[in-house]
């Protein structure tokens, strides 16, 4: 049970539970009998699929069911016409909706949904684009979410036959969840799979620019949350992948110690801050390595700071500290 | 201060779980009968309590889920799914049971689901989810059957490959965020393949340490609530890579006693909420990583007592 | 009362009035009602009057004709009994009176408020209907700033330097923790928040004008650090409990509204009501109270009055203006209000910051195309009405300049954010720079404007032993001290207030939706999902819209 609060009750308040409880095993029970007497008699009539509405309403983890309903849905297709069809599924997809309304992280119902648009004749992706935003505005962190988001984008560029074609759109999608709460891991790491594909795509775009531009970005965020990992993640992919535009040595050691002049500002007003630090030392130590030189003697007071703050990190510290001395020998 | 290791509770609850028949929750919860099995009877057996449970009326329940394709339900008459599979053949390795079935027949199912294209696997005959789970999965049902080279193992792990991210963490396909869950099922595939070469050891490691927040519980993501299930995603994957003590394991400990139902037994995702046999399986399997005393050692790849797998690792190399 | 209103008080029994009731409560204003409700539910027996055709006494909306007979009454000393006086009216002409609910003491709700827990807990916010209000801007430099209220806003925001939005960062994790944290602040109690903020937190001067101001809604940049500390994080910690605002305003009217909801509760635990009913005299000896039609009746407990009151040689000054413009531009996506303050020093000189609060035609007080704006100021006399005259001829600008349609200006990408639709928005500061200069075609027309006074009251040197006097309403745009204020009346009748409200309404109504969940708010609910509501995917043109269906 994920995140249900532990109650002790009265020994007569649990037989009362279980006395209310009787009822209902008996009727759940039941049902579950019919819908397998059902299965196991190859009845794939409408009468069947209403029945399993019902039993997947009061538990949509049941997969056996789910499968059951496919067959019958399959079964029920063959004697419709394309309209029909096309109906049917439109309110499967209204039956799911409102499942996932209620259990947004059930895999099983995600997985139906996805076969019901690999399955209709007329799949209307732009509705489910507009359905998986909703489920990001009830929780931006979702991973179903982003997962579904994801396929249905490749959906419709598969239709329009322009891979990349929403690259745009979903980076500005990234944006606007940022921008309503750039504590978002998922939106930022949908970002860095997004601005590949964007160059890859549109070649007038300059990926210098775009460049400056994120670390323009995520520079506000830092100034505003230091405190925030997901922001730091991502400054540090900005700043040492060359996924965006692969920077020469001179231009990369440039970026480094502009970056580095920049938390070291920060690092004046939050002396204390962890991510702080622990970018200097990171950032200082990639300098060393890309530059073949020695590394910078202060990385080794950042890191004595560090296990110091973040004593439950701190052998990782030691393990650090111990390499970059070791390397010194 | 956090209550002491409740053994004898744990063990009763555990007991308990399949007597509950007159509560709607054991009915819901059928879907997950033989997951709950193999949580009950190892999270037993890593209390050194394997008998606690019936052998032969477990034996002959697994084989009764059995499908004549080879892959196993949850529970009777319910369809065949590689989680079921799995859950099916650790019990059968546990108790020393793998010859009462066909595991010829268990292999070629577990191996008609791997997508011979990319290398993934998906769940089961109809599903189109893939996912790097059903791939770990996939490895170890077969490892345990000793039929790993029946599948396509290299493929497999260019799927896994492909499935990294700039953090050095895994999610569950290509371009997917990483997840402490999917990092442990595809750091330990990776693993049973023999191919930790693979792995961009600081980076993830650091990752995974970030997990730990000030409450000494692990998340499974930044910024996300602690959890006890991550004890062991989290913790099994830096064992693996031999970073156990990149985290404070006093106050994961800490975090996991309290997490326990100290009247009734069993432990919960964190302190205060409802228990349940995962989440107890869980927390104890992390305890026993963090060489709690009295627990048998755990096995951070197979997620199994170490007793039984220590031969696996000799045999595993293709 | 405004014909617009949504809530109606059972007709008080028309007919005759008891011989004798415990409590007899003479006014209908918001404390008032709130006390007459909580005692009805306690089981006194309350007899509420108003010698007013409508109710809500000092907090009351008013349709126009009502509003007329209001400010005849207010400038004749011989029948003007409230603390309102000097009142200048225009109307336009051909209005509908009765499409109009003019506040005369109008009022905002912080969503983390006493009084917003007490309608809840006593079930009065379902004969209500609330709406959100999350604009607050602050005048500077001839142009209307929005004041960043959340991370989010510091993250977006185009103006801030980069220490900026660390220290007011700094600034907003301290302030909702201020009174755990005296070591913090302790040595600037009582002295100016300016002066903490500046070296404390290294504010600059923009961003102190607008904490003290817009967010703390003060007057006076001297204001004590600890009441200023306490605003700010009444602002912070209000913001995101029902969405990303932190106000509310109740529709067709404010505290009267409010108040007419308090009594319509009252009546339904058994207080009995009469309007347009005045009290001549109380024998505060014998508790007999004397109507003006004669009536007596005998009150064994308390008189509880908001007549009465002597005034102090203190007053504000106060301007209601309705302009025939929707005003959307102050507003948020989908919201219908907006609070502006004109800092001190912003308006030739002005002392005191002037609040402005402004609804639309969704608030439900005036119609269509149209706007209400609410101006004070705590300066009096002619100074004051010059400082709330330059504020409205401020707005009238602002307004012009950024409803005219066919200006073109340049903005560059930085300029541009996207709100959590996908939506771009210009950065206001830039469109403000870019539009300074700009002289409007057109004039704003107004349909309505009111000046008046309100003096500060005190309850009378020697009150009687059985009568409670009930304050005015604060200059406060908030409703703070309300519930303490109805609070203390209440223990003064019956000595503790242990049990007021603590009502069990279990078996009145089984409507679980009136019971715990807060007021509607009109947040859009997920559940009706259609074009309109999610607004459409950026940059998803027809075209591709049009392939998709093949």
């Amino acid at each position: 049970m994920h995140s249900v609060k532990r109650v002790r009750t009265s020994a007569e308040a649990q037989a009362a539970k279980k006395r209310k409880e009787a009822g209902k095993i008996v009727e759940y029970k039941a049902l579950v009998d019919k819908v397998f007497t059902g299965r196991d008699a190859g009845d794939l009539s409408l009468n069947a699929l209403h029945l399993t509405t019902t039993l997947l309403k009061q538990n949509p983890e049941y997969y056996t069911v789910w499968n059951y309903r496919r067959e019958i849905l399959v079964s029920l297709f063959k004697s419709l016409s394309t309209e029909e069809i096309i109906s049917t599924i439109e309110s499967e997809l209204e039956f799911l909706f409102s499942r996932l309304r209620e259990f947004p992280k059930c895999y099983w119902i995600w997985n139906h949904r996805k076969w019901c648009l690999t399955t209709s004749p007329k799949p209307n992706y732009k509705y489910e684009l507009k359905l998986v935003t909703l489920m990001l505005e009830r929780d931006a962190r979702n991973f179903h979410g982003w997962q579904y988001r994801r396929a249905v984008v490749a959906s419709i560029e598969k239709m329009m036959k322009h891979p990349g074609a929403l690259d745009k759109s979903e980076f500005a999608y990234t944006t606007a969840k940022i921008n309503n709460n750039f504590s978002n891991f998922s939106a930022w790491h949908n970002r860095t799979k997004l601005i590949p594909r964007m160059l890859i795509d549109d070649p007038d775009l300059d990926g210098r620019e775009l460049l400056k531009k994120e670390i323009h970005l995520i520079t506000q965020a830092i100034y505003t949350d230091p405190d925030d990992q997901s922001v730091w993640l991502y400054h540090r992919w900005l700043v040492t992948s060359n996924d965006i535009v692969k920077l020469s040595t001179d231009e990369r050691v440039e970026l480094l110690h502009q970056e580095i002049k920049s938390i070291d500002e920060l690092l004046v007003v939050e002396p204390d801050s962890k991510w702080c630090l622990h970018s200097l030392a990171f950032y200082k130590n990639f300098l060393a390595t890309i530059t073949n030189s020695p590394v910078d003697p202060s990385v080794l007071e950042y890191l004595d700071r560090l296990a110091e703050i973040d004593p439950m990190r701190r052998k990782r510290y030691q393990d650090w500290k111990a390499q970059i001395t070791n390397t010194a020998d | 201060m956090a209550p002491g290791f409740v053994r004898e509770k744990h063990i009763k609850y555990i007991q308990s779980l399949d007597k509950k028949h007159d509560e709607l929750e054991y009915w819901l919860s059928e879907h997950l009968r033989m997951n709950g099995v193999y949580w009950g009877l190892t999270a037993l057996d890593l209390m050194g309590a394997r008998d606690a449970l019936p052998r032969d009326e477990m034996i002959a329940y697994v084989k009764s889920c059995q499908h004549s394709n080879g892959g196993f339900g949850a529970n009777p008459g319910h369809d065949a799914h590689i989680l079921y599979t799995l859950s099916a053949i650790q019990i059968l390795f546990i108790q020393d049971a793998i010859h009462e079935v066909d595991s010829t027949l268990v292999a070629s199912y577990v191996c008609s689901l791997q997508n011979r294209e990319t290398g993934a696997v998906k769940g089961d005959l109809n599903g189109d989810d893939e996912d790097t789970r059903f791939v770990y999965i996939a490895f170890q049902t077969l490892a345990l059957l000793d039929r790993l080279r029946e599948l396509d193992v290299d493929l497999a792990v260019s799927y896994i490959d492909a499935c990294k991210n700039y953090d050095g963490g895994y999610g569950m396909s290509p371009g997917a965020e990483s997840h402490a869950g999917q990092i442990f099922v595809c750091v330990a595939a990776l693993a049973i393949a023999d191919r930790l070469d693979l792995v961009d050891r600081d980076l993830l490691c650091w990752w995974l340490c970030e997990r730990q927040v000030p409450s000494g519980g692990l998340n499974g993501r930044p910024e996300k609530l602690p959890d006890v299930c991550y004890s062991w995603w989290v913790l099994s994957a830096l064992a693996v890579l031999g970073r156990l003590d990149w985290i404070d394991r006093d106050r994961l400990r800490e975090f996991i006693l309290d997490a326990q139902d100290d009247e009734l037994g069993g432990i919960a995702d964190r302190k205060g909420d409802a228990v349940d046999v995962f989440h107890t399986l869980f927390g104890i399997a992390g305890l026993s990583l963090l060489g709690f005393e009295g627990l048998e050692p755990v096995d951070p790849v197979y997620c199994l007592p170490a007793r039984v797998t220590k031969d696996l690792h000799f045999t595993r190399k293709r | 009362m405004a014909s617009a209103s949504s809530s109606k008080v059972p007709a008080a029994s028309p007919n005759t009035p008891p011989d004798s009731c415990d409590v007899l409560v003479y006014g209908t204003g918001l404390v008032e009602s709130i006390v007459a409700a909580a005692l009805a539910w306690q089981g006194t027996n309350v007899l509420h009057l108003d010698p007013n055709p409508f109710y809500g006494g000092l907090w009351a909306s008013l349709n126009l004709e009502e509003l007329k007979a209001w400010t005849d009454k207010i400038n004749s000393p011989a029948t003007n009994d409230t603390p309102f006086s000097n009142a200048y009216l225009y109307i336009s002409r051909n209005l509908d009176p009765r499409k109009y609910a003019i506040d005369i003491s109008p009022h905002v709700l912080f969503t983390r408020a006493d009084l917003l827990n007490l309608l809840i807990q006593s079930r009065v916010s379902r004969y209500l209907e609330f709406k959100p209000l999350g604009s607050f801007h602050t005048f500077e430099q001839d142009s209307f700033e929005k004041v960043p209220g959340t991370k989010e806003d510091i993250f977006t925001s185009q103006n801030l330097t980069l220490l900026t939005k660390r220290s007011l960062m700094r600034f907003m994790k301290f302030v909702v923790i201020w009174d755990e944290t005296p070591d913090v602040w302790l040595e600037y109690k009582g002295k100016p928040i300016s002066l903490f903020l500046k070296e404390k937190f290294n504010l600059d001067e923009p961003q102190i004008v607008e904490l003290v101001h817009s967010i703390a809604l003060l007057s006076s940049p001297s204001s004590p650090t600890e009441l200023a500390l306490d605003r700010i994080k009444r602002y912070l910690s209000s913001m995101q409990v029902y969405g990303n605002f932190p106000a509310m305003y109740s529709m067709y009217g404010s505290g009267g509204e409010i108040a007419q909801g308090f009594c319509r509760s009252a009546a339904v635990a058994g207080a009995v009501y009469r309007l347009g009913t005045k009290l001549s005299s109380f024998d505060d000896e014998s508790g007999v109270a004397v109507l003006d039609n004669g009536e007596k009746i005998k009150v064994t407990e308390k008189l509880i009055t908001s007549y009465g009151l002597l005034p102090s040689s203190r007053e504000i000054t106060r301007m209601v203006a309705v302009v025939e413009k929707d005003c959307k531009e102050w507003f948020a996506e989908g919201e219908s209000a907006a609070i502006v303050v004109f800092p001190p020093e912003t308006l030739d000189g002005n002392k005191y910051a002037v609040q402005a609060l402004v609804l639309g035609s969704g608030s439900g007080q005036v119609p269509l195309g149209q706007a209400v704006w609410y101006l004070s100021t705590q300066e009096s006399g002619e100074q004051g009405r010059k400082d709330l005259f330059l504020a409205l001829e401020k707005m009238e600008e602002s307004i012009l300049r950024e409803s005219t349609e066919d200006f073109e200006f340049d903005v560059s990408e930085e300029d541009i954010a996207y709100l959590p639709n996908g939506m771009p928005v210009v950065s206001s500061v830039r469109l403000g720079e870019s539009l300074r200069n700009f002289t409007p075609k057109e004039s704003l027309k107004y349909l309505l404007k009111l000046t008046y006074t309100q003096k500060v009251t005190v309850p009378p040197p020697q009150p009687g032993s059985k009568t409670i006097y009930v304050p005015a309403p604060s200059i406060d745009i908030v409703y703070d001290g309300v519930v303490t204020r109805a609070q203390a009346i209440y223990e003064g009748v019956t000595g503790t207030t242990e049990d007021f409200f603590e009502v069990d309404f279990e078996d009145e109504d089984d409507d679980a939706t009136a019971t715990g969940n807060p007021p509607d708010t009109s947040i859009g609910d997920v559940a009706d999902i259609d074009d309109e509501e999610l607004g459409d995917h950026p940059d998803f043109d027809e075209e591709v819209a049009g392939e998709m269906t093949i």
